[in-house]
């Protein structure tokens, strides 16, 4: 063996040390912090509802049954209520976040620098409050009696009295208002990329305004847009506060589903079940964004 | 240009069949001049990009907007394509004024300087956009693409991949992407600057050819004199939103209208007049007789015009009155195919430069330090106003 060779091989050793200490801490935290609880979450789900409240053997797939509806008395559709309005509210809101978002996102990419910086900050600020006092502001602003509540009401939307909030209208709205931002700023950073040459080649090559905003504009802030629903998306899905003050208990989400069987339901193989239909829901989501990206980016990555 | 390309086809000018369709030919070439009258472009804010630009461009020319960057010529280029409006004035294309029109609906098509190629979009895609927005048949596009690739020699570039494309082969797709469309006119802004020197000389060859062939007018933005003169029918040389001089290459190289067009076209010997008597003017580099009889305050003299002998040889025309001047060899630039020499005069307190360019035949050259005798025909002594216009 050469010397060379020696030296390397000590140096290799010497470089694969470094590297365990640097990463060791990091998934020494992961793995305490964040795998064996998910780890011990999903084996609760798969556990025996004792007498008070605690998991306990043998392991069954009772929590998965009563998710599904079956009770004591038989089979009710609560909780698969409570799954659609998850999916619904999350895809709604995502919806028109993104009609909102996208003009904003444009407008404020064509704005002088420094105005860009203003409106920037003014899309983000509002979400350095807590959550739970923006959404004790939009009680304030659609409980009954409100101007915004007495204009539904003449306008005939909502029953005599009956206000915007508490209600379904009012967890969508929290839930625009609330993750706008998360998508303003992707799409931003999508539109200051913005390649204007290509614009002006549809133009050039007959297509029309419309038709240039469809090859020209949207896939090139594509990845922005993906992105952007992945950070709407899925926190909107598992949202607790928002549907919980919004809604006054009438539209609940999954969310607040497992918060309750943690809590004053006491039953936690079924919170756990919850949970992981959560975690399995959110990655399908996941996998379905990212084949779109891919399918519409021509096969480079787009999301995560 | 006659005759349209003999390899034109009932199936389109770009497939391989010959045939004869001049008179189709012709009506096409009549679609597709340009006429600009008065076209101003002022921005808010009062910058004005263009004054009053008339301007006419035949059809089936090569025509090329030269000047430096900001004179106005991309500007000019993008109203043509319809991307920029002007702020006064009329423009029209094949007689039909076309001022109003957006720029899907005009007959023209641009080879952007960027290329601006849909990365998302395969190649083939990419080259039949045109074709599709205009509702063209999907077969028939594919058929189409094909024969385009065949006319450009694209060959396996059509089943790639946009961002596996180096630069020139982008520039072959942006162009068979607006050729296919087979516009009125062809607008290219500064499609070759983006590409290194060697790459870049063989496709101006390729896309002279092209234009050749096609009998297509062309409109060539550069800033580029050489590029201008070895590509171009005509140039019009821009300043400040300005045409100084339109012409030929050979018009503009070697009867340059203004001090302004002379140094653009990289004319090195000029001297400033200070008096002038009948056919002889007084120069830094002593007096000179001229024929140009047209007034002006500037002596141009080009390089490749001056005769460079030894002190005692005999005149280069004998019994016909030269400009003769002494100088020193300063630097020489040996060029293989043409030697310059950077030559130092100096008359009386006044002290020269001048450079003289030498086709090399072989002769002995001259070497640094040497004294020489240059021999200056008076018809190569030119007359130049330096103010340019508008200044």
């Amino acid at each position: 063996m050469s010397q060379v060779d020696v030296v390397w091989r000590r140096r290799r050793r010497l470089e694969t040390r470094h590297l365990l200490v640097s990463v060791l801490p990091g998934a020494l935290w992961i793995f305490i912090f964040l795998v064996l609880p998910s780890a011990y979450l999903m084996s609760v789900a798969f556990m025996t509802n004792g007498g008070f409240g605690q998991p306990q053997l043998p392991l069954t797939l009772d929590a998965f049954r009563s998710l599904a509806g079956f009770g004591f008395l038989g089979w009710s559709p609560g909780n698969l209520y409570t799954l659609w309005r998850s999916i619904f509210q999350s895809v709604i809101s995502l919806g028109l976040v993104v009609l909102v978002a996208y003009p904003v996102a444009w407008y404020i990419s064509l704005c002088r620098p420094r105005l860009r910086a203003i409106m920037l900050l003014a899309v983000v600020v509002p979400s350095w409050t807590n959550q739970v006092i923006r959404a004790f502001g939009w009680m304030n602003l659609l409980s009954p009696g409100t101007p915004l509540s007495t204009l539904a009401e003449n306008m005939g939307l909502i029953a005599p009295n009956m206000g915007l909030f508490p209600s379904d209208f009012a967890v969508t709205l929290g839930l625009v208002y609330n993750f706008l931002p998360f998508m303003v700023l992707p799409l931003y950073a999508a539109f200051e990329k913005l390649d204007h040459a290509q614009i002006e080649a549809a133009r050039d090559l007959y297509a029309s305004p419309l038709r240039t905003f469809f090859v020209a504009v949207l896939p090139q802030t594509l990845p922005g847009l993906l992105a952007g629903s992945v950070l709407v998306a899925i926190p909107a899905f598992g949202m607790y506060v928002i549907p919980e003050l919004l809604g006054g208990g009438r539209s609940q989400m999954l969310g607040n589903l497992v918060a309750s069987q943690f809590g004053e339901a006491a039953n936690w193989p079924l919170g756990a079940a919850g949970a992981l239909l959560m975690l399995l829901a959110t990655l399908l989501g996941l996998v379905i964004l990212r084949r779109m990206g891919r399918r519409l980016g021509g096969g480079t990555e787009m999301v995560i | 240009m006659a005759e349209r390309s003999p390899t034109a086809a009932p199936g389109g000018p770009f497939s391989a069949i010959e045939s004869t369709t001049g008179s189709e030919a012709s009506a096409a070439r009549e679609a597709s001049s340009i006429r600009l009258k008065g076209i101003r472009k002022e921005y808010p804010g009062g910058v004005v990009a263009l004054e009053s630009v008339d301007l006419d461009i035949r059809a089936g020319e090569f025509f090329t907007l030269l000047g430096p960057s900001g004179c106005g010529k991309t500007t000019l280029l993008r109203m043509l394509a319809g991307l920029d409006e002007p702020s006064g004035g009329t423009l029209s294309i094949g007689g039909v004024d076309v001022t109003d029109t957006p720029p899907h609906k005009r007959s023209v098509n641009t080879v952007f300087q960027s290329y601006a190629l849909f990365p998302h979009l395969s190649v083939r895609d990419n080259i039949a956009f045109g074709l599709k927005m205009r509702g063209m048949a999907r077969a028939e596009r594919e058929q189409k693409v094909v024969e385009i690739a065949g006319f450009i020699k694209l060959g396996s570039l059509v089943d790639r991949r946009v961002d596996q494309l180096s630069g020139g082969q982008r520039q072959r797709i942006a162009l068979a992407r607006a050729l296919i469309c087979e516009p009125d006119v062809l607008l290219l802004d500064e499609p070759l600057s983006a590409l290194d020197a060697g790459l870049r000389s063989q496709l101006q060859v390729e896309l002279l050819r092209t234009q050749k062939r096609l009998g297509m007018t062309f409109v060539f933005v550069t800033h580029d004199q050489e590029e201008a003169m070895v590509m171009s029918d005509r140039i019009a040389v821009l300043s400040d939103g300005i045409i100084q001089q339109i012409g030929t290459p050979q018009e503009v190289y070697e009867r340059p209208a203004n001090l302004f067009v002379a140094r653009f076209m990289g004319h090195d010997n000029l001297f400033p007049i200070s008096a002038r008597e009948g056919a002889t003017v007084q120069t830094p580099i002593g007096a000179l007789e001229t024929e140009d009889k047209s007034e002006g305050e500037v002596a141009l003299i080009r390089p490749e015009t001056l005769e460079l002998t030894s002190p005692g040889a005999p005149s280069a025309e004998p019994g016909k009155r030269l400009n003769t001047l002494m100088c020193r060899v300063v630097e020489r630039f040996y060029r293989g195919s043409n030697v310059e020499y950077r030559l130092s005069h100096q008359n009386g307190e006044q002290h020269s430069e001048l450079i003289a360019e030498i086709s090399n035949t072989g002769d002995r050259l001259f070497r640094v330090g040497d004294e020489v005798k240059v021999e200056i025909y008076p018809e190569d002594v030119i007359m130049l106003s330096d103010d340019e216009e508008g200044a």
